[in-house]
C-alpha cells in the first residue's frame, strides 16, 4: 500500500502526464480510423490505402483549358493534404493569364472551380 | 482508490538505465537523419513556387536564410544527445525542432517523424543520459531510474505497431494493391516458381499484417520475445530494401525510421545483473533520489 506520504508533487505530475499521453496515443489514432477520411495524419496509417491527389486543370481568360501536373508546386501528394484547399489561391497568382482553377478528386467524388481574382 | 494506488506505484518505481542508454544513442544518430531530411523538406516549402499550407494563420514561419542556422541546431543538439552531453537540454531541443518542422506545414506531416519526435521526448524524460554517456563521466551516473517514461515509450512502440496493423485490414490493402509498388512486385509480372503477382500479393498482405500484430504483443511476451526481436528487425530489414526507389538499394528514410522503431525493443529485454552486492549499486545521487520520491 502507497502511503500519502509518497505521494509527491513530482509522481502527481508522472502520474497526470502518464495517464494523459497514453490516452492521447490510444484514442487519437482511434478517432482518426472511426471518423477521418483515409489517410489521416496521427493515426499510424502506414501504406495502408492507396492515395492520390486531386487532377488540377487551369482555364485561362481566352476559355482555352490546360491540364497541369501540380508536382513542381507542392511537397507532398499524400491524401490528407488539402491540396483543393490550398493550391488553387496559389496557382492564380503562379498563372496570371488563368481566370480559374478547376480540380477534380482523384475517386471523382467531388470536384470545384476556384475563381481567380485579377 | 486501488488504481490510482497502483499508478502511483508506476510512475515511483525505477529500472535500470542501460537499456534506455543505448536507445538513447540509436535514436540521437536517427535524429541526425531527420534534421538532414528536413532541411530538405523545409527548404522546399519555403521555396516561393511551392504552395504554403499552414495549420494555423499565427504559426512562426522560418524565414529561408535562418534555415540552415535552425538545421545547425537540430544537429548540434541530436549528436550531444547521441553522445549523453548535456541530454536534457539536448534531447528537449531535438523534441522541440522535430515538433516544429512536423507542424511547420502540413505537406511535412510524417508518421515517421511524428514518432521520433514521441521517442525522443520520452527518452530525455526518462533520464536516458545516466549511463553510457558523457554526463555521467563529468556528474557520475545513476544506476537506477525512472520507469514510467520507458514504459510508456514500449506501449508506445506497440500502439505504432497495432493501429499499423489494423489499418491494413481494409478490401484495398488485403488485395496487395498497396505492396505492388514494392520490389519486386514493381518490376516483375510473373516471379519465380511460376507465382504470379497476383497469387502472391494478398497472401503477403494478409503476412505484413499478421507480422505487425504480432510485433505488437510478442515483445511483452517473455517466450516470444527473442522471436519478435528477429521478426521485428527482419520486417524492418525488408521494408530499407524493397520499399525505396532503386531495388535491392536500402533506402534511407525507412532506415532512419526502424532505428527509431527497432531500438525501443531494447527495453523489453532485461540486462544482466551487475555482479557488486544491490546496495552498493546505489549511487549517493540514486539515494537522494529515492528519498525525494
Amino acid at each position: 500500500m502507497l502511503s500519502n506520504r509518497r505521494i509527491t508533487p513530482s509522481a502527481m505530475v508522472a502520474a497526470c502526464f502518464f495517464v494523459v499521453f497514453l490516452l492521447v496515443q490510444v484514442l487519437v489514432p482511434l478517432a482518426q480510423l472511426v471518423w477521418a477520411p483515409r489517410p489521416a495524419r496521427f493515426g499510424w496509417q502506414m501504406y495502408s490505402v492507396a492515395s492520390a491527389a486531386p487532377s488540377f486543370e487551369l482555364i485561362m481568360r481566352d476559355g482555352a483549358t490546360r491540364a497541369l501536373d501540380v508536382t513542381p508546386y507542392v511537397t507532398s501528394l499524400r491524401g490528407d493534404v488539402p491540396l483543393a484547399r490550398f493550391l488553387p489561391p496559389h496557382l492564380c497568382t503562379l498563372f496570371p493569364d488563368a481566370a480559374a482553377i478547376h480540380y477534380q478528386m482523384d475517386d471523382g467524388t467531388q470536384a470545384g472551380a476556384y475563381q481567380c481574382h485579377a | 482508490m486501488p488504481r490510482i494506488t497502483a499508478l502511483f506505484q508506476i510512475v515511483t518505481r525505477q529500472t535500470d538505465p542501460r537499456a534506455v542508454a543505448i536507445v538513447r544513442v540509436v535514436v540521437g544518430l536517427a535524429a541526425i537523419g531527420f534534421a538532414l531530411e528536413s532541411w530538405v523538406n523545409i527548404g522546399r516549402v519555403l521555396s516561393p513556387q511551392v504552395v504554403d499550407m499552414p495549420y494555423v494563420a499565427w504559426y512562426p514561419r522560418l524565414p529561408v536564410a535562418m534555415l540552415p542556422l535552425f538545421i545547425g541546431v537540430w544537429l548540434c543538439a541530436a549528436i550531444g544527445f547521441a553522445l549523453g552531453l548535456g541530454t536534457r537540454v539536448c534531447g528537449a531541443s531535438v523534441t522541440l525542432s522535430m515538433a516544429y518542422a512536423l507542424f511547420f506545414d502540413q505537406q511535412l506531416y510524417s508518421n515517421h517523424l511524428y514518432l521520433a519526435m514521441l521517442v525522443v521526448l520520452l527518452l530525455t524524460i526518462a533520464e536516458s543520459g545516466a549511463r553510457f554517456s558523457l554526463d555521467a563521466r563529468r556528474l557520475g551516473g545513476h544506476n537506477l531510474i525512472l520507469e514510467w517514461p520507458i514504459l510508456l515509450l514500449k506501449i508506445q512502440i506497440s500502439i505504432v505497431y497495432f493501429y499499423a496493423a489494423l489499418l491494413k485490414v481494409n478490401p484495398q490493402y488485403l488485395s496487395g494493391a498497396m505492396l505492388s509498388s514494392f520490389w519486386p512486385f514493381n518490376t516483375l509480372t510473373t516471379l519465380p516458381g511460376g507465382w504470379s503477382s497476383a497469387q502472391l500479393l494478398p497472401l503477403l498482405a494478409v503476412a505484413s499484417i499478421l507480422t505487425e500484430l504480432f510485433l505488437s504483443f510478442g515483445l511483452w511476451l517473455p517466450r516470444l520475445r527473442w522471436l519478435a526481436l528477429l521478426v521485428g528487425i527482419g520486417f524492418h530489414l525488408m521494408i530499407i530494401f524493397t520499399g525505396g526507389a532503386t531495388p535491392g538499394q536500402p533506402d534511407i528514410a525507412f532506415a532512419i525510421f526502424a532505428l527509431v522503431t527497432v531500438a525501443p525493443y531494447a527495453l523489453f529485454f532485461d540486462f544482466p545483473v551487475r555482479r557488486v552486492a544491490a546496495v552498493s549499486e546505489y549511487s549517493d545521487a540514486d539515494k537522494r533520489r529515492r528519498t525525494r520520491m
